[in-house]
């Protein structure tokens, strides 16, 4: 009889290293690269150790290097993408390490952790295609882009409160 | 009506922070690439709260399981497995269905996961495997924990699925080789040669007729020599009334190693079959067990296949034989003279329901003195003890065999007072027989 191994499930954190390392790659500034990489070890460790802590500095440090690229000049697209796998990362490590603690490493659950993922996925993508969808009209449009940005940030942030 | 509770569970928490940073930063510098990157964060933010609670397809009723068992009364240790369906009989469609069987307490989980996660569209379902050791005891599941979560993960609703599951693992019903007895016995025919004389079939005496004795014990050559009557005695064989006590105390619970069948389970398979072997031999055999507290164990000694159910019954699922240990020594928080009081009364709440002339078949691996004294206190009582004792050490290591010559010392001074001794490796079948050939010497 096997003890009980309750450690993060293994195909999400196999997925959160992945995504963790492409979010610091897709990036195309040296020293955001660099700090990326910073972010990607600290998440991919706390997903291995299953410490949420420490998954969400990881992130936060992924975060500060994209502000770090687009501070540098970056073009919109790396930015988003590099967002999108970042909190991709977060979102699988965390759910591997909840399902490895409510069910266990024995058991199968390559399924759901798979589903769970695709549908995050999804949702990140249809965010950011929407967004860069806007972006490209108002570039055309060729109003200030920020501002208009700015005022669809807000709008996300009025439409997440109203469903709160 | 199982529990329900939803819950959040904080998934998403920090995500708006990351809307805000990058938000604000792009507002900051005027970097419109980051203003889209918060947008990505907005939308994860808008995911988490507005995918709410889980549609758990409406209401409870919403999962069913069965569970099929590859075998609903097996033999101790058998492999048994357990195959758990689990369906969505609701309308709505579970993402995130996380199941933890409710595996009984005492049955150890031998191979698979008792804990499966699936996605169940209404009307599907999903099965897993995985296999327990059975125990003996009758063994119940529990119901099964179930999480169902919203495609998010932000909430999870925890209820339970019920069905009702048992297995029933029996002792096997075969007896033991003829048991050695000892020669104390009831007034009842039976198989135990005695120096009594009277009906048998081993010539004993001859004596004077007296009116009244059977005509097919007259001794006739006598009559046809002399011309007197005569009456032959035979040997009386009677029958014994044995109380089987089995050794349960904490201290008992001992196994050569890890995962081995400890003293207690083997004391009590031993038990059953020397159980069945005394009935079968035409003697009245009682059960009583020392052991935690709770429950009293004890099985008034009795014949008949009636009382032969009883006792196999006690022995399967009794508390106080239970497979498990208890969590602690029964007497561990009461003072030292306090405690050996109280060992000494429960000893003697058994003697004194010793019907007379009883004999004790005491069932212990005898690896601390307590056991030694239990033996010595129904002895000094009077009755005859033998005493059956599953050898639990082992030579792995130099502080286990000390431990293994200390359990010899303690069997050769009990030996040395007269008190019989079975001490058994792995057979008791073969144990028997050598000890059948040395006491009948």
């Amino acid at each position: 009889m096997t003890a009980f191994d309750d450690g993060p499930a293994r195909l999400s954190v196999g997925l959160s290293i992945c995504l963790a390392v492409a979010a610091a790659l897709v990036l195309p500034v040296p020293v955001a690269v660099a700090i990326g990489f910073v972010g990607a070890a600290l998440l991919n460790a706390g997903a291995l150790l299953g410490a949420v802590r420490i998954v969400g500095y990881g992130t936060a440090v992924l975060l500060f290097a994209v502000v770090l690229a687009g501070l540098q000049g970056s073009g919109p697209v790396p930015l988003v993408a590099s967002t999108l796998f970042a909190l991709l990362a977060w979102d699988a490590s965390r759910y591997g390490i909840r399902i490895g603690r409510q069910l266990g490493r024995g058991a199968d659950t390559a399924r759901v952790e798979l589903a769970h993922t695709a549908m995050s996925t999804a949702v990140g993508a249809t965010g950011a295609g929407l967004g860069y969808a806007a972006y490209r009209v108002a570039d055309a449009g060729g109003s200030a882009p920020v501002a208009a940005l700015a005022l669809l940030f807000f709008g996300g942030v009025v439409l997440v409160a109203t469903f709160r | 009506m199982p529990d329900v509770t939803d819950h959040e569970t904080g998934h998403w928490r920090g995500v708006g922070g990351a809307a805000v940073l990058l938000g604000g930063a792009a507002v900051l510098f005027r970097v419109p690439g980051l203003a889209l990157a918060a947008v990505v964060a907005v939308a994860f933010a808008g995911y988490a709260s507005g995918v709410g609670p889980v549609e758990a397809g409406g209401d409870d009723a919403g999962l069913t399981i069965r569970r099929r068992l590859s075998d609903r009364t097996p033999a101790p240790g058998d492999e048994v497995r357990v195959t758990v369906e689990v369906r969505n009989e609701g309308d709505g469609a579970l993402p995130d269905v996380r199941v933890v069987d409710g595996v009984p307490a005492d049955l150890a989980v031998a191979d698979g996961s008792p804990r499966h996660a699936a996605s169940l569209r209404p009307g599907g379902a999903t099965t897993f495997t995985y296999a327990v050791r059975a125990v003996r005891g009758a063994h119940d599941w529990r119901p099964a924990a179930v999480t169902v979560a919203g495609p998010s993960g932000a909430v999870e609703r925890e209820t339970t699925v019920e069905t009702a599951t048992s297995l029933e693992c029996a002792l096997p019903a075969a007896g033991a080789p003829a048991v050695p007895v000892r020669a104390l016995t009831a007034r009842r025919p039976g198989r135990v040669a005695t120096d009594s004389a009277g009906a048998g079939v081993e010539f004993h005496s001859t004596r004077e007729y007296q009116p009244g004795d059977p005509i097919d014990r007259i001794d006739w050559r006598r009559r046809a020599k002399t011309g007197d009557l005569g009456t032959v005695d035979f040997r009386r064989e009677r029958a014994a009334t044995v109380v089987l006590v089995v050794d349960a105390r904490a201290a008992a619970y001992v196994a050569p190693e890890a995962g081995a069948a400890h003293a207690v389970e083997r004391s009590v398979a031993a038990a059953n079959r020397v159980f069945g072997a005394l009935l079968d031999a035409g003697d009245s055999v009682g059960i009583a067990a020392i052991g935690r507290a709770g429950e009293d164990c004890w099985l008034a000694p009795g014949v008949g296949e009636d009382h032969r159910a009883r006792g196999r019954a006690l022995l399967r699922t009794h508390p106080v034989l239970s497979p498990r240990p208890p969590e602690k020594a029964r007497y561990d928080s009461f003072k030292a003279d306090r405690a050996a009081e109280l060992r000494r009364r429960r000893i003697d709440r058994i003697r004194e329901r010793l019907p007379p002339n009883t004999q004790i078949m005491f069932f212990s691996p005898v690896c601390d003195d307590r056991a030694a004294a239990i033996v010595r206190r129904f002895d000094a009582a009077g009755a005859p003890v033998t005493v059956l004792s599953p050898d639990p050490t082992t030579d792995r290591e130099p502080h286990f065999e000390l431990a293994a010559m200390e359990r010899a010392d303690r069997l050769d001074a009990l030996r040395r007072e007269g008190i019989r001794v079975l001490d058994w490796d792995d057979s008791l079948t073969a144990a028997l027989a050598r000890a059948a050939a040395r006491w009948s010497a």
